[in-house]
C-alpha cells in the first residue's frame, strides 16, 4: 500500500472510530469522553458494560450514522469491541461502494 | 493431605508466582489449553494475594487506592480494577469483591500483605477521614484459590454446589460451604475462583477431580496462561513492564473511572488523556505459522523506518495464526493495517494489525440453561443445537412428504368394487 493509501485508510478508521465512540456516549449516556475510550474497549462484560438492550441501540447507531443495516447472516463478533465495530463499518462501507460502482458501470 | 502434596504426588512441575509455590504444568501446554477452550481446566491459583478491609469507611478508603468506582458494587458483586502509582502507572490489577461487611482485594501480582500495606499507607495521616475502619488483614497465605475455567465449568460446579451456580452473573460471588465462589476470569471462557482455607481447598480439589472425570476435566499449571493470554490479552507485568505501564498506552482505560472522587494517579492520567500518548499497544496477526516468527524486541518497520516493536508473538493452533501485540508509535497504532513489516534477523515478515481479543471463545456458544456436556438428551452447544434442529426439521419434512404421498396414493387408488 502506498503512503497516500495508508494515510487514507488510517484517516477513514480514525473517523469511523470517533463517530462510533461519540454515538455510543450520546446514545448510552456513558460518562467518558471520546479520548477516554480506547479502540479495543470491549462493548460488553467489564468494558463499556453494555447489555442486550444497549445492543439494539448499537444496531440503530449503525443504521442512523452509517446507513448500515445489519443482516441475519452477519458474523455477530463485530459486537465485541469498538475496534471490531469499526472494522465491520469499514467493511460494509467498502461493500456499499463496490455495489454503487457496479451499478454505475451497468448503467454506463 | 495438603494441596502442595497433591500436586507433587501427581507429578506437577512446580514453580513460583507472587512468592507462592504453585504448579506450572501438569500435562503438555497444548492439552491444558485444549481443556480450557473445550471443557474444563482446574488450576491452583493460590499465588493470588487476598486482603480484607472492613468497617463503614472501608469503601471510601479503598476508592482512593483503586482506579474503579468501588461505590458501584453491592454485596455479592465484584469488579475488576487497577492500582496505579502516583505517576498514573499500573502497579497491579485486582478484583474487588463486596462481601457483606467487608471488601476483599484479590490480586494475581501482589501478596495479601502488600495489598494491606497499600491500604495502611493510604490510611496513615488520614485516620480522621476514615475513622470507621475496623480491620485490614491479609487472608493469604492461610487462604488459597482454586480456578476452574472452561465452557462447562458451571456444570461441574452446579453438580457440587447446586443450581444457583448456573445463575451466578459475571463478576459476582456466592458462599458455598466454607468457601467463596467468584465468577471471574480473563481468558474469555466461563471461569470461577474458589477461595478459602487451603486445607479445605485440598479436599475440594479431590472432589473436583472425581466429579470432573465425566467432564474430561484436566488439571493444569500457570503455563497455560501464556497461550490463553496471547489469544485473549490482559494485564501481564512481565510482558508489558519493559514497554509501558500506562493504562492509556495499553488500551486499558475501561478500568479507569474518570468521574469519581480522587484516587492515586488520577490527576496524572487525566492530564495524559488531554496531552495524548506517544505509543499504543495494538494486536498483530500473521496467517498460518510464520517462518521466521517475530520475536519480542524485533523492530516494526514502515517503508524501512522503525515505528515500534514486537512485545510478544506466538503461534495459536486453534486459530492457525501467529498472534501478537505490538507497541507502535501512536500515529501508526491502528487495527486492520497490512502495510507493516517486522525485521526478523535478515528477513522481513509482513504483519497485519488487528483488534483484540483474537479468540472466538467457545463459551459464547454455550447457554447453561440449554446445553450440557454430560446430559446426552441436551445439545452440547449452539452448533449442535442448530444441527439437531436441522435434522429434526428434515425428518419432519420427510415424514410429512411421506404422509402426503401416502394420502395421495390412497386418493388415486380406484375404489374397490
Amino acid at each position: 500500500m502506498s503512503n497516500t493509501g495508508l494515510n487514507a485508510v488510517i484517516e477513514q478508521r480514525q473517523q469511523v472510530l470517533e463517530q462510533i465512540k461519540a454515538g455510543l456516549i450520546e446514545r448510552l449516556n456513558l460518562y467518558q469522553n471520546v479520548q477516554q475510550i480506547d479502540d479495543d474497549t470491549p462493548l460488553f462484560g467489564s468494558g463499556l458494560k453494555l447489555d442486550s438492550v444497549d445492543a439494539t441501540e448499537v444496531i440503530v447507531l449503525l443504521d442512523e450514522t452509517f446507513n448500515i443495516r445489519v443482516k441475519e447472516g452477519d458474523d455477530p463478533s463485530y459486537m465485541r469491541s469498538v475496534n471490531t465495530l469499526a472494522s465491520f463499518v469499514i467493511g460494509k462501507q467498502g461493500e456499499m461502494a463496490a455495489d454503487k460502482a457496479a451499478e454505475k458501470a451497468e448503467k454506463a | 493431605m495438603k494441596l502442595s502434596d497433591i500436586h507433587q504426588q501427581n507429578g506437577a512441575i512446580m514453580g513460583e508466582r507472587n512468592g507462592v509455590a504453585v504448579p506450572l504444568r501438569y500435562f503438555d501446554a497444548a492439552a491444558e489449553h485444549q481443556a480450557l477452550r473445550k471443557n474444563i481446566l482446574l488450576v491452583d491459583y493460590s499465588h493470588f494475594g487476598i486482603a480484607s478491609v472492613s468497617g463503614d469507611s472501608a469503601w471510601s478508603l479503598l476508592n482512593q487506592v483503586v482506579s474503579g468506582d468501588v461505590s458501584s458494587i453491592r454485596d455479592e458483586q465484584a469488579m475488576y480494577s487497577l492500582i496505579l502509582d502516583r505517576d498514573g502507572m499500573i502497579v497491579s490489577d485486582l478484583y474487588i469483591a463486596c462481601d457483606d461487611e467487608r471488601f476483599l482485594l484479590i490480586s494475581e501480582w501482589m501478596t495479601g500483605e502488600a495489598l494491606c500495606q497499600l491500604l495502611r499507607d493510604q490510611l496513615a495521616g488520614n485516620e480522621e477521614e476514615f475513622d470507621e475502619i475496623e480491620a485490614i488483614e491479609s487472608l493469604t497465605p492461610d487462604w488459597g484459590t482454586l480456578h476452574l475455567e472452561g465452557p462447562y465449568a458451571w456444570e461441574l460446579l452446579a453438580e457440587l454446589y447446586g443450581m444457583d451456580v448456573i445463575g451466578l452473573p459475571f463478576q459476582e460471588h456466592m458462599h458455598v460451604d466454607e468457601l467463596i465462589l467468584l465468577r471471574s476470569g480473563k481468558h474469555g471462557e466461563f471461569s470461577y475462583k474458589l477461595m478459602g482455607p487451603r486445607d479445605e481447598l485440598a479436599n475440594v480439589w479431590q472432589q473436583l477431580l472425581e466429579a470432573g472425570e465425566k467432564f474430561d476435566l484436566r488439571t493444569g499449571g500457570l503455563d497455560y496462561q501464556r497461550l490463553a493470554r496471547l489469544e485473549n490479552p490482559c494485564w501481564e507485568p512481565g510482558l508489558f513492564n519493559d514497554y509501558s505501564r500506562c493504562p492509556i498506552e495499553l488500551q486499558m482505560q475501561w478500568t479507569v473511572r474518570y468521574d469519581k472522587d480522587q484516587f492515586t494517579g488520577q490527576e496524572v492520567i487525566g492530564g495524559r488523556v488531554e496531552q495524548g500518548v506517544a505509543q499504543r499497544a495494538v494486536g498483530m496477526t500473521i496467517a498460518g505459522r510464520s517462518e521466521p516468527m517475530p520475536q519480542r524486541g524485533d523492530k516494526v518497520l514502515l517503508d524501512g523506518k522503525c515505528i515500534g516493536e514486537v512485545m510478544v508473538c506466538d503461534y495459536s493452533a486453534d486459530l492457525d495464526a501467529c498472534l501478537g501485540r505490538l507497541m507502535l508509535h501512536n500515529a501508526w497504532a491502528w487495527a486492520d493495517i497490512d502495510s507493516y513489516q517486522v525485521q526478523c534477523g535478515d528477513a522481513l515478515v509482513t504483519v497485519n494489525t488487528a483488534a483484540v481479543p483474537f479468540a472466538r471463545n467457545y463459551s459464547f456458544l454455550i447457554n447453561p440453561s440449554e446445553h450440557s456436556y454430560v446430559d446426552s438428551t441436551r445439545p452440547r452447544d449452539l452448533l449442535q443445537q442448530f444441527e439437531w434442529q436441522r435434522i429434526k426439521e428434515e425428518q419432519e419434512a420427510a415424514e410429512k412428504a411421506a404422509q402426503e404421498q401416502a394420502e395421495q396414493a390412497s386418493a388415486d387408488k380406484p375404489p374397490q368394487a
